[in-house]
């Protein structure tokens, strides 16, 4: 439990003050590691939120947090790609 | 046989989580973004005030003869730009007696110095995040750095701003090259392209301009032998990652 708050913690940091892709790779190695780690939301939130949006959407185009979906997606299949293994 | 039950309660949670996020950044999305700037200032500003010195002191880990070479090509670059400049001066004082004759009136705009407290790579898109303090900016109010057009503010928050650079991926804008205007698309990575007919001589190291500011020099033309287009890679004359100040023009719009 100390590990996923200290992880969660060391995350949140990580989003602003190093570069995008090393709070990416470790919201991915983290999502592997612990279960249901729905910290990766917030950094997907933060990192969208410093730094504007990316590209914009054709259907939804107030939507300004296309990291945060990419998280969002990443986190529903990587739980579901631990369920499989598991079984 | 053991036949594993799927969890509902597990479903469901996964499903509560997912509407509720995406409600909340659809409906409150500005106001989640102005309080993570609000938050983000002060600790940003911290790790640039902390890792600043230690970037200067990794310069003296570099290799001799790596340093040799490049104090040799500045030596080189400098004679170049001496040459250079005396060209520049007589065309200033060209410039400066046309523009008396034609009583040319300059249209100036009150620039501002902003300080840069996250630029690529940190950021994922070609964007900036500036410190304004008590300045007010406006959104599409013109960046330059070093007198180079570099983009727009896209956001404004208290205290600070996002600048969308020009070389953002798919951002349009039109540009003068040798005489002729074309549209330029970004690439990302402070590059962009732009398509002209392959009779139109350019030259790599040519400058391209947006109305009368500079935004970039060529770096690479690649023709294809049948068709009747060259596509042309240009790029800011600067290193992004490097630019810690930039001028921020405050004509409201």
């Amino acid at each position: 439990m100390l590990n996923r708050i200290l992880f969660g913690i060391i995350l949140i940091i990580s989003a602003f003050i190093f570069q995008w892709w090393i709070s990416f790779v470790l919201s991915i190695i983290g999502l592997f590691y612990f279960k249901h780690l729905y910290e990766v939301l917030a950094v997907g939130i933060i990192i969208d939120s410093l730094y504007g949006q990316g590209i914009q959407l054709p259907i939804f185009e107030s939507f300004n947090f296309i990291f945060t979906l990419i998280l969002l997606i990443a986190l529903l299949l990587i739980s579901k790609f631990k369920t499989k293994i598991l079984i | 046989m053991t036949y594993h039950r799927r969890n509902k309660n597990i479903i469901n949670k996964k499903a509560v989580v997912v509407i509720v996020v995406l409600v909340v950044l659809f409906f409150f999305g500005p106001s989640v973004k102005s309080t993570i700037q609000w938050f983000s200032n002060p600790i940003i500003s911290t790790k640039n005030a902390i890792v600043t010195p230690f970037k200067t002191s990794a310069e003296y880990f570099k290799f001799k003869q790596k340093l040799v070479d490049e104090n040799e090509n500045l030596k080189n670059e400098n004679r170049r730009l001496e040459i250079e400049n005396l060209t520049v001066e007589s065309l200033k004082e060209e410039n400066k007696s046309l523009r008396e004759i034609v009583n040319f009136q300059e249209n100036t705009s009150d620039l501002i110095v902003a300080k840069v407290i996250s630029q690529p790579p940190f950021s994922p898109y070609d964007t900036f995040v500036l410190n304004l303090g008590k300045t007010e900016v406006f959104v599409s109010n013109k960046v330059y750095y070093s007198g180079v057009l570099i983009g727009e503010i896209e956001e404004v928050y208290g205290g600070t701003a996002v600048v969308r650079l020009y070389s953002s991926p798919e951002k349009t804008l039109f540009v003068n090259i040798s005489g002729n205007e074309t549209e330029a698309t970004g690439l990302g990575g402070a590059g962009f392209i732009l398509t002209l007919p392959k009779d139109i001589d350019i030259s790599e190291n040519e400058t391209v301009f947006v109305g009368d500011s500079p935004i970039g020099r060529v770096d690479s033309i690649e023709s294809d032998q049948s068709g009747a287009f060259q596509n042309i890679y240009f790029r800011y004359p600067f290193n992004i990652n490097d630019v810690d100040f930039v001028q921020v023009s405050q004509q409201k719009n």
